[in-house]
């Protein structure tokens, strides 16, 4: 069932479209993620639904119920900020009790409910401090605390965790999935990293020039990028133009390649291949159909967890590789030769642009 | 991500409108209209009252206007440059070197800005004035020392006495330049001097070149200083005093047009300082902080030396008149020996001069902080077209001498209901309109430094937009709007320029008594006066570094 449903929405500042024409539907319980560049319109988009913008056009409904209408006051939303946005002159207690002596909620129960959520996020200790003496991971413990204790009808969270250094923000991302599944509260998550989008949705919305490009799980927005756009933002790829190897047949880094038919009706210059870096084998056999196809290293950079190595194949660029980082691969330089192998099954084909679709 | 932050996108009318309309109403009734006032009366024929560009052409071609035009252009340009030239290099000092006492120069800066305006004059005469003691030492000495009296006092009063703006703003911008800077400059081969006027002045020039512009502004509309030392020395607020006065009964066309042109020379000097500065804003990063140089031995006792003469030479006036003020008198002469004598008669004399001031000065700072309040939330989170008129319109007081902005209240509130000359209301409301843009701003600056989405996480909780502001936008504001408000009052008390004109018996003030005082040589009431206003202004000072974070920096 839709919980929340966006039908339309357009919204212009001057000239300027920032949301042309968004429909959504998010389920109920569903963890949601608009994910995209800066500028895309995701936080223009939740800050319509959190009333803070009145779009120009379009409707809001929440559990059916149109609230285009209402105030943001009155909607019932809970909003987690980027910039935590804790009162400062409250203390934790006060803070996160601030929603519920809004909806004049007896004095015992407030004290109750504040001290349960309290202790999920594990600040219990810290009810009587004031903000400045907490940090930034801490502080914004507390706007969760604050948003989720009104039992709100959705939980909004714009780049929650975008003000927070790396390690925390991997800490915090858990918990706020784990908490929003034992709540099982309704979710609608602002972001532009790419990698905590995936690890913590059920459903993936991303977005560009104030256009929905593709919504779906995790798994198929890497997986299965409806456009090229999609294929860029979301992980690192490489694309390769198909070129026409001799007697109309296609290739692939200047070696003959199968592909599928609607690939093959198009005219060889107007598709893209791409191809993960992950994907790419190195110095090994071909394990099925594909292409194998020599380069030369240009970069070698050893993170930890991998290899990535900037490769040049003559006369076709450089393409992005990921390998395992063996005692062999460590031993890369500048200027060694090695050997790619790509399957066929790994490729995927776009119509050309910045936004063309994915070729089945 | 990059749309406005708007509380609510949609312009729709609601309490924050009528907030807006109250606030041009006020704007175009205490300020426009009287404005507008002057400017036309200007092109008006005094015998028959016809149009006329006569006033301007006399104003702009006899030599008697010529001259006192030139006369403030000097006073203007050398306060300013006398105030850039003690204010850098002793906010150089302070930012870069290790100074004790450190907390007292600031102070003692703070106390010579807030200090009313004219005493600096008075006390000047009292030592280097004809029959001054210095004048007196030096005499005996057998060198006749050259008098104050005349331009070269008037510069000198004026340098002592605007400083504090250079040196406080520059002082704060030095502070807040990234460290970077000045090392990479230094990594790529500059000497310190180079260092100096390469990279460091440059990106402090925002800042010192506003704190410039202030003083010039000032310098020019000052009317007490001038009047008290100038002597045959004229300047424009001079003779527009003069004149206005004079022309009384009659049509004040001449006074107005000079009024007319001071408020062009100040609108001049703020857009040339606009256009020198451009775009030329830097963001201050707070990533690497300068730290303070130990200065050794002689350096650090010439930089010790230098610093405390600045504010001692500032902030004599202030002694002296305190001195004063303790000395015994008879009746307008000093008898020789200390005592009360000069507070007995001020309170048995002119108690209702003292209550006068506070009465008013309360009013008007209650008006101020109110509006401050209002007009700053409006300036500030609704980004309309009419609130950035309003921002702009805010501008005009600053380039508006007292004296002007009191022709214009006589020219606009002197008849039918309006008609409020002589009444207290009217030295209310035009301390009320004069300050009210230090208010604003004062009360802006707390504001921008509150996120928008405090209120925000407030309004989606569940609190109306109203409730919102009172509950969580107030409260946070509180000590800047507290520290904002005794700035008020503090200018308010001191206010001479447009009171002179405004003033009768009733109403008069401490300082149009103290310069009246000062005219009839009562030098011992009018030290006890001003010494009643200094320790008020004081005790404000001491309040607002209570109740600012920015410390002295609430004071510019």
């Amino acid at each position: 069932m839709s919980h929340v449903e966006l039908k339309n929405i357009r919204k212009a500042y001057g000239s300027h479209v920032a949301l042309k024409d968004v429909s959504l539907n998010i389920d109920s319980g569903a963890f949601f993620t608009l994910l995209g560049p800066s500028g895309c319109g995701k936080t223009t988009l939740l800050r319509a639904i959190a009333g803070f913008h009145q779009q120009d056009a379009g409707e809001i409904l929440l559990a059916g119920q149109s609230i285009g209408h209402l105030g943001a006051n009155k909607r019932n939303v809970g909003m987690v900020f980027q910039d935590f946005a804790v009162f400062p002159h409250l203390s934790v207690f006060d803070n996160v009790a601030f929603g519920l002596v809004q909806q004049k909620v007896p004095a015992a129960e407030i004290r109750q409910r504040v001290q349960a959520i309290l202790t999920t996020v594990q600040l219990a200790e810290n009810a009587d401090r004031m903000p400045h003496q907490l940090s930034g991971g801490q502080q914004q413990r507390v706007g969760l605390a604050r948003a989720m204790v009104i039992r709100p009808k959705v939980l909004l969270m714009d780049e929650p965790l975008s003000n927070l250094d790396a390690k925390l923000r991997v800490e915090l991302r858990r918990d706020i999935r784990s908490l929003q599944q034992a709540f099982g509260i309704t979710t609608v998550y602002v972001t532009h990293d790419q990698e905590e989008a995936l690890s913590v949705s059920d459903q993936v919305c991303v977005m560009h020039d104030g256009i929905v490009q593709q919504v779906g799980s995790p798994w198929d927005v890497y997986n299965r990028p409806a456009n090229r756009f999609v294929a860029t933002f979301v992980g690192s790829n490489n694309f390769i133009p198909l070129t026409a190897a001799g007697a109309g047949q296609p290739g692939l880094l200047g070696q003959p390649l199968v592909v599928p038919p609607a690939v093959r009706q198009r005219q060889a210059g107007a598709v893209v291949a791409s191809i993960r870096p992950e994907k790419i084998t190195v110095n090994e056999p071909l394990a099925g159909d594909g292409v194998r196809v020599g380069a030369v290293v240009r970069q070698a950079m050893f993170t930890g967890r991998e290899l990535q190595l900037t490769v040049e194949v003559t006369g076709h660029g450089l393409l992005d590789v990921l390998t395992q980082p063996n005692a062999a691969m460590i031993a890369l330089k500048p200027g060694d030769a090695l050997a790619l192998a790509i399957r066929t099954e790994d490729l995927l084909y776009f119509a050309p642009g910045e936004t063309g679709a994915m070729l089945q | 991500m990059s749309g406005p932050r708007t509380m609510r996108g949609s312009a729709q009318f609601d309490f924050w409108s009528l907030i807006m309309l109250a606030a041009l109403a006020i704007v175009g009734a205490l300020l426009l209209w009287p404005i507008a006032q002057v400017l036309g009366l200007g092109f008006l024929d005094a015998e028959t009252h016809t149009f006329t560009l006569t006033n301007y052409i006399k104003v702009l071609t006899h030599p008697y206007y010529l001259g006192a035009i030139w006369n403030t252009m000097l006073v203007g340009v050398g306060g300013m440059v006398g105030a850039c030239l003690l204010g850098v290099p002793l906010a150089y000092c302070t930012a870069r070197y290790v100074i004790k006492g450190r907390g007292v120069i600031t102070t003692l800066a703070v106390l010579a800005l807030v200090s009313p305006p004219f005493i600096g004059a008075y006390s000047w005469i009292v030592v280097l004035g004809s029959n001054g003691w210095l004048t007196q030492q030096i005499k005996a000495l057998g060198v006749a020392l050259p008098t104050i009296y005349g331009m070269h006092g008037i510069i000198l009063v004026f340098s002592l006495k605007f400083f504090p703006f250079v040196y406080l703003m520059t002082e704060s911008a030095l502070r807040n330049i990234n460290r970077s800077f000045e090392e990479a400059a230094e990594n790529l081969g500059c000497t310190p001097l180079q260092r100096f006027f390469k990279v460091t002045l440059p990106l402090v020039f925002p800042a010192t070149s506003s704190g410039a512009i202030l003083c010039f502004v000032l310098s020019i509309a000052d009317f007490g200083t001038p009047s008290i030392i100038g002597r045959d020395f004229r300047t424009l607020s001079t003779i527009a005093y003069n004149q206005y006065t004079s022309e009384m009964g009659g049509t004040p066309t001449m006074a107005v047009s000079i009024s007319m042109l001071m408020i062009v020379i100040s609108m001049l000097a703020v857009l040339l300082q606009r256009h020198m500065i451009g775009k030329r804003r830097y963001a201050g990063s707070m990533t690497s902080l300068n730290l303070q140089k130990r200065g050794t031995g002689l350096t650090s006792a010439a930089i010790h030396a230098f610093c405390y003469a600045v504010v001692g030479l500032a902030t004599l006036p202030i002694a002296v008149v305190v001195y004063t003020s303790f000395l015994q008198t008879k009746g307008p002469v000093f008898s020789g020996g200390f005592g009360l004598n000069s507070y007995a008669r001020v309170i048995q004399e002119v108690p209702e001069v003292i209550a006068n001031t506070f009465r008013f000065s309360l009013l008007a700072t209650l008006l101020i902080t109110v509006a401050g309040v209002l007009m700053s939330y409006i300036i500030v989170r609704r980004e309309t077209r009419l609130a950035g008129f309003l921002d702009s319109i805010l501008m005009v007081p600053y380039v508006v001498p007292g004296v002007v902005m009191a022709i214009g209240f006589l020219l606009t509130f002197n008849s039918g209901a309006l008609d409020l000359v002589g009444t207290g209301s009217i030295i209310v409301l035009i301390l009320f309109i004069r300050r009210l843009p230090y208010g604003v701003r004062a009360t802006s600056s707390v504001l921008r430094q509150i996120k928008p989405s405090i209120e925000e996480a407030a309004v989606s909780l569940g609190a109306s937009p109203a409730k919102a502001f009172a509950t969580v936008t107030v409260p946070l504001m509180m000590p800047g709007v507290i520290a904002g408000a005794m700035m008020s009052f503090i200018t308010a008390i001191n206010e001479l320029s447009s009171t002179l004109l405004l003033y009768t018996a009733p109403t008069a003030t401490m300082p149009v008594r103290v310069y009246n005082a000062v005219l009839d040589g009562e030098f011992g009431i009018a030290a006890a006066l001003s010494t009643i206003l200094l320790v008020s202004s004081g005790l404000c000072v001491y309040g607002v570094m209570h109740f600012s974070q920015s410390k002295e920096n609430a004071f510019v």
